[in-house]
């Protein structure tokens, strides 16, 4: 799920106008993602040294400890959220090169074959990946640069075949 | 949604890539309500069919 911005908080500041207004009632279940409570009135407030002590994260969220990560680094509440910490697929929040970052990551250690790309916005954020993620991708060699045939039915090497009798 | 099937060599393997349209507006809940983005998005066939030429 991707939000290509040219930086970090650009992205983060995007994501939050898409879905600020929900960010209150996520709190609860991050609390219990990194097992502290926080305080939905302190949404512009890093946490405290001792939060982040304290946090251990959750055995039953596997998200829980990427969520517990972006908090310790020091950003506000707000923003952790608007990394997308409780989003149900990895997310994508900043410049295009991390997009192509961590897919390269994945393909390369043999955990996806590839990728289904869900941008934030699709008026903008279609064109965002592939102005700025594919061409990266293509320089490495990890996409390719061309189709081998026309149509679609080329490209998935569907045979011509109308119907159950493979003489149509 | 488009992808296409490689059969090259394990040193010579291409990442697939799919693109998911979802209900037309995008992944996030808030993406319709964007000023920059038409309202029609989700009911007019022209809209989508753009989005699905952007590799040509």
């Amino acid at each position: 799920m991707t939000t290509i911005a040219k930086d970090r908080r650009s992205a983060l500041d995007r994501r939050i106008r898409l879905g600020g207004d929900q960010f209150p009632q996520r709190i609860g279940y991050l609390q219990q993602m990194i097992g502290i409570q926080l305080d939905p009135l302190r949404m512009n407030e890093p946490l405290s040294k001792a939060q982040l002590n304290t946090a251990r994260p959750s055995r039953y969220d596997p998200r829980s400890d990427n969520a517990l990560k972006i908090a310790k680094e020091g950003w506000t509440l707000r923003d952790i959220l608007a990394h997308g910490v409780i989003d149900y697929h990895p997310v994508i929040v900043g410049p295009g090169i991390e997009a192509a970052d961590h897919m390269q990551e994945w393909f390369e250690a043999g955990a996806a074959d590839g990728f289904w790309i869900s941008a934030d916005v699709n008026s903008d954020g279609i064109d965002a990946f592939v102005d700025e993620v594919i061409p990266v991708l293509q320089e490495r060699g990890l996409f390719h640069k061309d189709y081998e045939g026309k149509t679609l039915r080329e490209h998935l090497g569907v045979p011509d075949q109308y119907g159950l009798d493979p003489r149509v | 949604m488009k992808e296409k099937l490689d059969t090259v060599s394990a040193t010579d393997r291409k990442m697939l890539i799919g693109l998911h349209l979802g209900n037309g507006y995008g992944s996030q809940s808030g993406a319709w309500r964007m000023p920059w983005v038409d309202r029609q998005q989700s009911v007019t066939v022209v809209i989508p069919m753009r989005s699905s030429t952007f590799q040509d």
